[in-house]
């Protein structure tokens, strides 16, 4: 085929697919703009118009009536602990499973992919927060979004260690270092892309759980962005102005950062897909 | 994209070498020691609730504090399934049309697209983000975002249906709900779904395509004897992970309709029954067990017929 005629078959290809991915996923989110910028009264009469005049009171209000400030602080709290540690627990399992250091390590790896396999485990999780005290408490809600980063992390980490020469661990020995000295300072920069894509998959999951929050949270000043959203939701569900501004507000900054971690997301799913 | 390890091998098990060799190094002892506190939370988090689950089946735990735990053996499964009860036979039906579904739709979609965004030209990747962009935004903000364009009455969505004199309730009907919940849930999967089929094709050489424009193939030969035969792995890795997440997920039901109006498919059911009134925690258990069993019943057979239609490269 000539490079011209090539060309204008991408060309083609890719209208056809603009025609459809545009109006299904670029314009919702427009459109939330939009009645983020009218006043109600203007939403109440036409929902279809562009705002007019430009309101921007709507963000104020949503930001201070949807406590939204909270929230998200709980949220950047929970993400980054249970993130950071199910990442750095991951690490020392895998480690010595990759090397073959611990007795039984085939054994340990293969309880970690179990784990993909077993039920919904919802409802236990829920009694054992409660017989444990981590009902209700910020700490507990951490331990108990440990899961994600932990099984997929020792998944991940375990191939990605054993492609690192073990000659490394005999001659960092032979110089004296320390065991955690040698996984924190020779080990960790070593894995950059490993522990950035186990990463941002906890953090992601983390950050947008809503079943979570609902069941092992009961106060208000301890919701994460999710569930305080839909509580802003419940209460002021027809007042949509102010809603869509609430939604903008706790979307933009996924929107940003989606840029950056969009290919470590596509990584860590398509590992995920292993799971099966 | 572009990435092209394959995640098999990131996730292979180590070689198999010359064990006491391992043992024997001065990092075995610190190592198993540090091992120690991720092994736990894995045990205490993970793989005891996932059991335990089966445990719960079986008693009569309910939310109410107080109340002495006894033993029923398979009393839930048996009031489950009866008509008094109720609600398992339905929901399970809601459950396959949606799994169906959405599996099915969402994967001859994602194919499409992929086929459109293969190729490297300008804006390509804006779109390849695009639908991939609600993976990011999560269920709260998904779910609130279709809310307001199907808003009843005053919405988006109800003004232009008005332009046709027709009105819908939309996730307030007992007819629409469904179907509109299983449009958002393909809405917000099929950005996944696409990338597996684009990471699989970006894998098949040129040369092969080149080989039989040689003898003579239009587009649609190419597709089905070089491009449909050569992803038939994302093929199966896809189908699979849409069956098996559309069968358990509930997430976004919740947010969207909370189960009413016939969309209480089983994972809605488990979490109404558990967490929602009094709280019957071992018939919700339960009801994960049936989700188990039935996510067995389906996934395997699917993955043994997807398997065995596959082509080796």
């Amino acid at each position: 085929m000539s490079r011209r005629l090539r060309a204008r078959e991408q060309a083609w290809k890719l209208a056809l697919a603009a025609v459809i991915i545009v109006p299904l996923f670029a314009v919702p989110l427009l459109y939330l703009l939009d009645v983020s910028l009218e006043s109600a009264s203007q939403f109440l009469t036409d929902p279809l118009s562009f705002p007019h005049p430009v309101v921007l009171g709507n963000y104020p209000s949503a930001w201070a009536q949807g406590n939204l400030g909270q929230y998200f602080l709980n949220s950047v709290i929970y993400t980054v602990s249970a993130t950071f540690l199910s990442v750095l627990f991951a690490v020392f399992v895998a480690f010595p499973i990759a090397r073959r250091y611990a007795r039984g390590g085939s054994l340990i790896y293969a309880l970690f992919l179990a784990g993909f396999f077993l039920p919904v485990s919802i409802i236990p999780l829920f009694i054992e927060a409660q017989k444990l005290g981590l009902y209700n408490t910020q700490w507990g809600y951490v331990l108990l979004h440990l899961q994600t980063g932990l099984t997929l992390g020792v998944l991940f980490f375990v191939g990605y260690f054993s492609n690192i020469p073990r000659d490394l661990d005999e001659s960092a020995q032979l110089d004296g270092c320390g065991y955690l000295q040698y996984v924190i300072r020779i080990l960790l920069p070593l894995s950059g892309p490993a522990l950035v894509t186990v990463s941002i998959y906890s953090a992601v999951a983390t950050w947008n759980d809503l079943i979570g929050p609902i069941v092992f949270l009961a106060s208000e000043k301890y919701f994460p962005l999710t569930r305080g959203l839909f509580t802003f939701y419940g209460q002021y569900e027809s007042e949509w102005t102010l809603l869509a501004a609430g939604v903008f507000i706790v979307a933009l900054p996924l929107v940003l950062t989606f840029g950056v971690i969009q290919r470590y997301l596509v990584r860590g799913a398509t590992a995920g897909a292993v799971k099966l | 994209m572009g990435q092209t390890e394959t995640p098999a091998r990131w996730l292979q098990t180590p070689r198999r070498r010359p064990a006491a060799r391992g043992w024997r190094s001065s990092y075995a002892r610190p190592g198993a020691a540090a091992m120690s506190p991720g092994i736990i939370a894995y045990l205490l988090f993970s793989l005891v609730p996932a059991l335990g689950t089966f445990v719960i089946s079986m008693t009569n735990y309910s939310g109410i504090p107080g109340l002495p735990v006894r033993f029923v053996g398979l009393g839930n499964f048996a009031s489950m399934v009866s008509s008094a009860a109720g609600g398992f036979l339905p929901s399970l039906e809601i459950t396959m049309t949606f799994a169906v579904s959405v599996t099915l739709v969402q994967n001859v979609a994602a194919l499409g697209l992929a086929v459109l965004l293969r190729n490297r030209f300008p804006l390509v990747g804006l779109m390849r983000a695009l639908i991939f962009l609600p993976a990011a935004l999560g269920v709260t903000i998904n779910g609130i975002l279709w809310l307001l364009i199907f808003t009843p009455n005053q919405g988006p969505a109800a003004s232009v249906l008005a332009v046709f004199h027709r009105s819908s309730a939309f996730f307030g009907s007992p007819s629409a709900a469904l179907p509109l919940v299983i449009f958002v849930q393909i809405w917000a999967n099929v950005g996944f779904t696409t990338l597996i089929y684009l990471a699989s094709m970006d894998n098949i050489p040129e040369d092969y395509y080149d080989a039989a424009r040689l003898d003579g193939a239009g587009r649609w030969h190419l597709f089905r004897g070089v491009t449909y035969p050569l992803i038939s792995t994302a093929m199966t890795v896809s189908i699979l992970l849409a069956a098996v997440g559309s069968m358990n997920v509930y997430d976004i039901i919740y947010v969207l309709t909370g189960g009413v109006n016939n969309t209480m498919t089983l994972g809605m059911y488990m979490f109404n029954t558990s967490f929602v009134g009094s709280g019957d925690l071992g018939l919700g258990a339960a009801v994960s067990v049936m989700m188990f069993v039935l996510t067995l019943v389906v996934a395997l057979p699917l993955q043994w017929i997807l398997r065995r239609r596959e082509v080796s490269v």
